[in-house]
């Protein structure tokens, strides 16, 4: 399995997080790779649909946003590791998940009942988010909603149990490896 | 009163956030003393930006939730929001458009600016979701009367109303274009063809896996 995680920026947690999931990725025989998009130089995706009907699949901003959507189109899996601001993804992985519409195409489909895009290639991704830090319960009810939009977003099935990373590396690591059976 | 319409567009020109909040501008009427219009683009919030009255953002949906950019521009806002202190909190009132035809798809998006509300000691004034927000640009010139376009008009009469009486609804309510889903997809599906072709493609390299020039 091919595994992407993408944190806000590096701090105790997140290197937990990066260490327990390389140690559980090797164990299994997975490919991981890991971003953290605060060190990328990531423009922000300005709607203009370029990388649908200029240059399919490319993005026409060449910077790091090209870089993460590379390592994207092979993931199999993409683990999400993000303070929440106001319930939201941090800025940072919200740069990067915007730039992220390469992988689609412009074509809709009916998914749950909702309008959606269609998956360039017809491939489909698992998505896991792990929240962390400081948030009230407004904040967290936000965010695990936005986690399942996301995945709706993405055609993938959502994560069976909610979850919250609150500094264990293990217990983040032993989750992902319960959502995805292995 | 004083406000100021925020869009919260990536794009510089051509948005269809620019459309929604010149429509929220004309609605609120003469009885606005100050109505500064900004950009997201222009860079961080700044101290007229807190001292305005009613705070009203407009942004299309991106991923689910806020463009990057003005989740940043509201971080630098309650960065200093504290210098508001004393006086009687701003109103915030939120637009979001998505190019699906569920305006519901806007609710999460919407909850994070009322949870941005609350964060930096605002009002949280409402929300309004817009469905089918492909239609927007193109239906611009239309009377707002037109039954295509009359629930979205209203919506908008609704919000900029609020706004321009200072009241605080907390209501967050979703319109969108009378036009049915099965033809949106279609003239959707049609417009990217369209557009590919104009950029000397053929309809069928849009689904290429990666095409660069």
């Amino acid at each position: 399995m091919n595994v992407l995680g993408l944190y806000d920026e590096k701090n105790d947690r997140t290197e937990g997080a990066v260490m327990a999931l390389t140690d559980w990725s090797r164990r299994w025989g997975h490919d991981a790779r890991f971003f953290d998009a605060s060190s990328l130089a990531i423009k922000p995706c300005l709607g203009c649909f370029g990388c649908w009907v200029k240059t399919p699949g490319t993005c026409v901003i060449a910077d790091d946003g090209r870089a993460f959507v590379e390592a994207l189109y092979p993931a199999d899996l993409v683990v999400i590791v993000t303070r929440i601001p106001f319930g939201s993804y941090a800025p940072s992985v919200k740069r990067a998940l915007d730039r992220s519409l390469p992988v689609l195409l412009p074509f809709f489909t009916v998914h749950e009942g909702e309008m959606h895009h269609v998956q360039r290639g017809g491939r489909c991704r698992r998505l896991l988010h792990a929240p962390y830090g400081d948030y009230g319960p407004e904040e967290l009810e936000t965010f695990l909603g936005l986690a399942r939009a996301h995945c709706d977003n993405l055609l993938s099935p959502r994560a069976r149990r909610r979850f919250e990373y609150g500094g264990e590396p293990e217990t983040l690591a032993s989750w992902v490896a319960w959502e995805v059976g292995a | 009163m004083k406000a100021v319409l925020m869009n919260g567009s990536p794009k510089a020109a051509g948005s269809a956030s620019g459309i929604v909040l010149d429509t929220v501008a004309d609605a609120m009427g003469p009885g606005v003393e100050s109505l500064t219009k900004r950009a997201v683009t222009a860079g961080s919030a700044t101290e007229e930006d807190v001292a305005a009255d009613a705070l009203v953002l407009a942004f299309p949906l991106y991923v689910d939730c806020l463009p990057a950019p003005l989740l940043e521009w509201l971080i630098s806002y309650r960065a200093i929001a504290p210098s508001r202190s004393g006086r009687k909190p701003a109103r915030v009132y939120a637009i979001c458009n998505c190019g699906f035809h569920e305006a519901a798809q806007t609710e999460l998006a919407l909850e994070v600016v009322a949870n941005f509300a609350r964060s930096a000691g605002l009002e949280w004034g409402g929300g309004l979701g817009i469905g089918s927000g492909g239609m927007l640009a193109g239906l611009a010139s239309v009377p707002p009367g037109a039954g295509i376009k009359r629930s979205v008009s209203e919506g908008l009469d609704w919000i900029a109303g609020l706004a321009a009486r200072g009241e605080a609804s907390g209501e967050t309510r979703f319109v969108r274009f009378a036009f049915p889903r099965f033809a949106y997809i279609l003239a959707a599906h049609a417009g990217w063809k369209a557009m590919a072709r104009a950029n000397g493609l053929r309809p069928r390299d849009i689904g290429n896996p990666r095409r660069t020039r």
